[in-house]
């Protein structure tokens, strides 16, 4: 895979094939299927641990699957037989780390990936400006890497990483450390790095990282993919446990669909499933339970903390733990009544 | 960009570097001659470029080395090149280092025309090598210490007599011109008498030092009463008006004499340029060399009688020297070298 | 995965045979040549060779004694200074190791016969006055090779110790002094000492020059006999086999090494608070410094005589200077930069194999390599060019000292970084623009002050010099060597204090120019 290689745009995109990853007895990755395609920014998302970074070091091409395929386009790059070299793959790369070189400046740091492909000066300097221009670091064209905050850092390194003009970018946790008015800004500016001849890839362990990035999200656990889907979708329909633990569910109680009626002990709500009856596990965020105090309620207050204009509840009822929202303090012990105001998420028993 | 500029500067500097040490001369010209000579460089210096001075149009290479330098030496140089030689003379400042070479197949036979007025003791009678300027094995003497009447000259007496506490020296007897004199009276005594002697005077706790001449600095400090040393190391002293006095070791009747040890030159088998190396054997071989050694600081003593020696400096066939063969040993050396390993821990 | 450079194993292999070779083919040139010769080649190790092999670890005992406690102290008055000035301390503590230790060793005996005889400036050799008696011992030649060497430990120190203030103060809370010592200093202080002391004791075992002129029958003594007076290659490297096997075990540690000597970035050691240690420890420093570096230099310079005659032999000695300057620099930039390249290969994991190669190949006495390179040169057909003489020497130096290479390759990617290599690795650039755009500009600092370091150690050669130089080619340090065998004298003693003042001021001159103009 070369530069000089054109592509359909169509063609653009990153897929893993039954990835798994094994190092010494312990397996890092099993089974992992998901494709990132071009126009939008995918994320992967998951917690610590899990072989997020190490999706990206096999896209890459830094390590080698036990088993399975990594395509960039039509084309397999890695697999137990076959291996592209990382500088054959169209990768732009942004490490955690940075990974900056401390003796150059960060003009330089332009002009070193430039120059593998151009040739005039002239154009080498007009495309230097153009890229420090559009990370806005114009400024500090001059300056080495010790002389910059982490922010600058970072949009240094996601520049030299453009610089390459990648087909494919892999982000590595492209908002830690950062904070913010500068954190609005990388994220502003990652959005634009969006285009149909790129596919995006970015990993991180933080929810809002993700859903203020991510058009796709992409959840791993345990090493293997636990659902994939636009965000919406996926942050909407979480479809098993897992996912729904780490896009942020906390409630889960069973119900009942019965006669196009969703039936829960906190709520009914109306759904299109006419005509089928079973048992139902749901979801919900704390954000879309409600706690009143009630003596007859159901559920005993465990603890109740002021946030912002409302008050976080804790509460069990029966054996479950549940998190809501309240208007009033409550107190502990105190018996309370629970409401889910909008529609749960519905969970299947195993992950899409 | 200038850095890089510079960076490219330094590499160019470095390479330049390499090149000038190569550079040091047409290495490979066939009119070129190669000596390798362990006398000592203040010697063997002047005379060499006497030589190149005579002879403009030669490129004469000399490699010094010292035969004091325990950690190696030409002789190894000469042994390791031995399937492709690269000197053409080795002028050695002693015998037995050359004979040994000899019995390895390094040198190849050539009898010198100027060699034809040198005694025959002093020449291989195969013609491998041929021998000059000699030096003698003396006893220094501290006057200051020693009476003028007492001359501790002996060698198997050596540490007997202590004067005002200070006992005798000599170099260790493992290398150099103080091995070629045990391995001289191993051969002479036999192996049990040597013995004998060389423990009994290891027992009277005689001072060892790295070299003959830092006998002589101890005798002329007053550290030791007399040592054991040669002829050139002694004059050095003399001539420096230092309150020493030398002395022929072993004249008495009943003793065997002393070790004269004469300069070596020989060919080198398969050398680069046999030719250019047979002149310079003639040269060096000449009596004006002789002369040019004689009246040298180290006044190493001519085996011509013709030629005139400075003031101080004996005529050989004035001093008792031992009667040995050479070659006997060379041939002892090593049993020798064994045995005082033994005996100096 | 593959990241720039770390293909090429075949070149890798073949760069290990052609560092091996000539110790092969002293070997089986040298062998024996029948059977009974080969049983009997192994009376070599009598107990004469086993008493100076007692001499020998007593000599490594003292000098791993001084040398510690010396490095002990000076990081003790590293630890006194503030993070700003401790750069200067870690600059000036290397001066030690630019003095080839037979120097240092004649400039001590110089000094001593001074004190004894006062107006005489030979070396007298003689263990007469008390002083003496106590040089020319093996205490006195751990007390001259202890202040050569105790950089070792002094750089081991602050390259791997704590503690760091944030743990000095968690245990300042609650416990005393002693307590405090004994479960922070101690602990953080005894990985790196314990190091610090094999590798400088082994180093003593390998001491020859210095207790050669102390007079010290020690056991490489056995192995130059073998060499120079029996003109036995092969019972020489029989001799050596001892320290092959000590090798081996060591070179199988040696990949767990890092993770045993942590080396700490980030908070610097803990600066003493206590202003009466932090004199206490500077005026040690201080002593240390005096001992090592301005005792040999007074005695040389005071032995030298005139500044007359002093100028008159540096300006009679600058073409052997510059050449001497220009093949311990050259050979020293080849090591680090072949080290560089060849350990490029390896990521984390180091096969023991390849240390264990290299680690025999640095303790194998030098002229036997010398000898070995020798041997292999005269297959060279004809006259051989002084070109080639001076690779062969090169050759030679990098064969004995290419475990520096390695090592320094080894921390010169770890200083470039993992992150960055896989980041070039997707740059679709060639070998020579990679070099001089990425790794030049951010290695030229450590790499120079490695190749410094790798010079010093081949400054002061001796052996391998002598066997191989061309003709008119030798060395400050062989010249040098030679004349203090004929004892001392002014002359003598001004080309000895070229020989502390050139690397000296070459290991100045580089780190100013490696200083970081910028925080």
């Amino acid at each position: 895979m070369n530069r000089n290689k054109s592509f359909p745009a169509s063609t653009i995109r990153i897929a893993l094939e039954g990835i798994s990853l094994r190092r010494g007895t312990r397996a890092v990755l099993r089974e992992v299927n998901f494709e990132v395609p071009a126009g939008q920014i995918t994320v992967l998302f998951g917690p610590s641990g899990v072989g997020k970074t190490t999706c990206l070091r096999l896209i890459a091409g830094f390590e080698r699957p036990s088993a399975g395929v990594v395509k960039l386009g039509e084309e397999i790059v890695s697999s137990e037989t076959q291996w592209v070299p990382p500088r054959n793959r169209r990768v732009g790369f942004c490490f955690q780390e940075d990974a900056l070189w401390p003796a150059l400046t960060a003009a330089e740091h332009i002009q070193i990936p430039l120059r593998t492909f151009m040739n005039n000066r002239d154009d080498i300097h007009r495309r230097t400006e153009d890229i420090l221009n559009s990370m806005g670091l114009a400024a500090f064209a001059d300056r080495y890497p010790a002389q910059l905050s982490g922010g600058e850092k970072r949009r240094l390194a996601l520049a030299r990483a453009l610089a390459m003009e990648p087909a494919y970018l892999l982000l590595d946790e492209p908002l830690s450390s950062v904070e913010g008015p500068m954190r609005e800004e990388l994220i502003r500016r990652l959005r634009e790095c969006r285009s149909e001849d790129r596919a995006i890839l970015a990993v991180t362990h933080q929810l809002d990282e993700a859903l203020a990035l991510g058009d796709r999200l992409v959840i791993l656990s345990g090493g293997r993919v636990v659902r994939e889907g636009q965000l919406c979708e996926v942050v909407r329909n979480p479809l098993n446990r897992d996912a729904a633990q780490l896009v942020g569910y906390r409630n889960y109680f069973s119900g009942r669909l019965e006669n196009g009626t969703l039936i829960s002990p906190f709520g009914h709500w109306i759904t299109n499933s006419a005509g089928v009856e079973k048992q139902i596990r749901l979801a919900a965020f704390p954000e879309d339970f409600r706690a009143w105090p009630d003596v007859q309620g159901e559920a005993i207050i465990q603890e109740c903390r002021p946030s912002s204009r409302v008050y976080r509840v804790q509460a069990v009822c029966s054996t479950d733990c549940f998190e809501a929202l309240a208007e009033t303090m409550l107190e502990t012990g105190q018996r309370a009544r629970l409401r889910c105001v909008n529609p749960p998420a519905v969970l299947e028993d195993r992950p899409v | 960009m200038i850095r890089q500029s510079w960076i490219s500067g330094g590499i160019a500097v470095l390479l330049f570097g390499m090149v000038l040490l190569g550079v040091q001369g047409c290495g490979g010209a066939s009119n070129a001659v190669t000596i390798y000579t362990s006398v000592d460089r203040d010697y063997a210096e002047p005379v060499i470029a006497a030589y190149q001075e005579q002879n403009p149009e030669l490129k004469v290479n000399a490699i010094y080395d010292s035969e004091m330098t325990k950690t190696t030496g030409l002789f190894n140089r000469l042994l390791e090149e031995r399937r492709n030689p690269q000197a053409d003379v080795f002028w050695n400042s002693e015998i037995v280092r050359t004979i040994q070479l000899k019995n390895e197949g390094v040198l190849e036979a050539y009898t010198s025309p100027a060699a034809q007025d040198i005694p025959d003791q002093y020449k291989d009678p195969e013609g491998y090598w041929t021998g000059f300027s000699v030096r003698a094995r003396v006893m220094l003497i501290n006057q200051t210490l020693v009476p003028e009447t007492e001359t501790p000259a002996s060698v198997p007496a050596m540490g007997k007599d202590i004067y005002q506490g200070k006992t005798a020296g000599m170099a260790t007897p493992q290398f150099g011109t103080t091995a070629t004199h045990m391995a001289a009276l191993y051969t002479l005594w036999g192996k049990e008498r040597f013995t004998l002697i060389i423990k009994t005077i290891q027992g009277r706790g005689i001072k060892m030092f790295p070299g003959n001449a830092s006998v002589r600095d101890a005798v002329v400090e007053g550290i030791i009463a007399y040592g054991l040393t040669d002829t050139d190391d002694s004059y050095a002293a003399l001539e420096e008006g230092k309150p020493v006095r030398m002395a022929f070791v072993d004249q008495g009747e009943q003793e065997v004499g002393t070790l004269v040890i004469p300069n070596t030159v020989a060919l080198i088998k398969g050398g680069p340029n046999p030719e250019n190396g047979k002149k310079l054997i003639d040269y060096l071989l000449s009596p004006a060399v002789e002369e040019q050694l004689a009246q040298s600081r180290a006044k190493q003593i001519p085996v011509r009688d013709a030629i005139p020696r400075p003031e101080g400096v004996p005529d050989l066939s004035t001093i008792k020297t031992i009667t040995v063969d050479y070659n006997q040993v060379a041939q002892n050396m090593e049993p020798c070298l064994e045995l005082l390993r033994t005996i100096f821990r | 995965m593959k990241q720039r450079f770390q293909g090429g194993w075949f070149l890798r292999g073949a760069l290990m045979i052609v560092l091996i070779l000539p110790v092969l083919v002293l070997v089986v040139s040298s062998g024996p040549d029948k059977a009974g010769a080969f049983w009997n080649s192994w009376r070599v190790f009598d107990r004469y060779a086993l008493e100076r092999l007692v001499t020998s670890i007593q000599l490594a005992f003292w000098i791993t004694f001084f040398a510690l406690g010396f490095g002990l102290i000076v990081y003790g008055g590293y630890c006194g200074l503030s993070p700003k000035t401790r750069p200067f301390l870690g600059v000036l503590a290397l001066l030690p190791l630019s003095y080839p230790p037979f120097g240092a060793a004649s400039a001590w005996m110089i000094f001593i016969t001074r004190l004894e005889h006062p107006g005489e400036g030979r070396i007298l050799w003689d263990a007469h006055g008390t002083l003496s008696r106590i040089l020319y011992s093996v205490f006195g030649g751990g007390w001259i090779l202890g202040l050569c060497l105790w950089p070792i430990a002094f750089l081991l120190l602050t390259m791997a110790a704590g503690p760091q203030r944030s743990q000095m103060e968690a245990a300042q809370l609650g416990m005393s002094r002693w307590s405090a010592f004994r479960k922070v200093v101690w602990p953080a202080w005894r990985m790196p000492l314990i190091t610090a002391g094999a590798v400088i004791f082994y180093l003593g075992l390998l001491q020859f020059e210095v207790p050669s002129l102390l007079q010290l029958q020690v056991y490489p003594l056995e192995i130059f006999i073998q060499f120079t007076a029996r003109f036995s290659d092969w019972s020489a490297f029989l001799l050596c086999l001892p320290y092959l096997l000590v090798v081996v075990p060591m070179a199988w540690g040696m990949p767990r090494a890092p993770g045993g000597l942590a080396i700490h970035a980030g908070e610097p050691p803990y600066r003493w608070q206590s202003s009466g240690l932090r004199a206490a420890a500077l005026a040690g420093t201080a002593l240390v410094f005096a001992l090592s570096i301005l005792v040999p230099l007074a005695s040389l310079m005071r032995h030298a005589g005139s500044v007359s005659l002093m100028w008159r032999v540096t300006t009679e000695h600058a073409p052997i200077v510059i050449r001497s300057l220009l093949y311990a620099i050259t050979a020293a930039a080849g090591v680090v930069i072949l080290g560089t390249w060849f350990t490029s290969a390896f990521n984390t994991k180091h096969h023991p194999l390849v240390p264990a190669c290299l680690l025999a190949l640095f303790v194998l006495p030098g002229v036997l390599i010398g000898a070995g390179w020798l041997q292999i040169r005269s297959y060279w057909p004809g006259v051989q060019p002084d070109a080639l003489m001076a690779a062969t020497l090169l050759a030679a130096y990098i064969t004995h000292t290419f475990l520096l290479g390695y090592g320094a390759g080894i921390l010169l990617w770890g200083y470039y970084g993992i992150r960055q290599r896989e980041f070039d690795s997707l740059l679709h650039v060639g070998a020579f623009p990679y070099v001089r755009w990425l790794l030049l500009p951010a290695l030229w600092r450590p790499g120079l002050q490695a190749t410094v370091l790798v010079m010093l150690v081949l400054w002061g050669d001796v052996g391998m010099t002598i066997l191989l130089y061309p003709p008119g080619g030798d060395t400050l340090a062989v010249e040098y060597y030679n004349l203090l065998h004929y004892g001392s004298e002014s002359r003598t003693a001004s080309i000895g204090l070229l020989l502390l003042l050139v690397p000296a001021l070459t290991l100045m001159v580089a780190f100013a120019l490696t200083a970081r103009a910028r925080s």
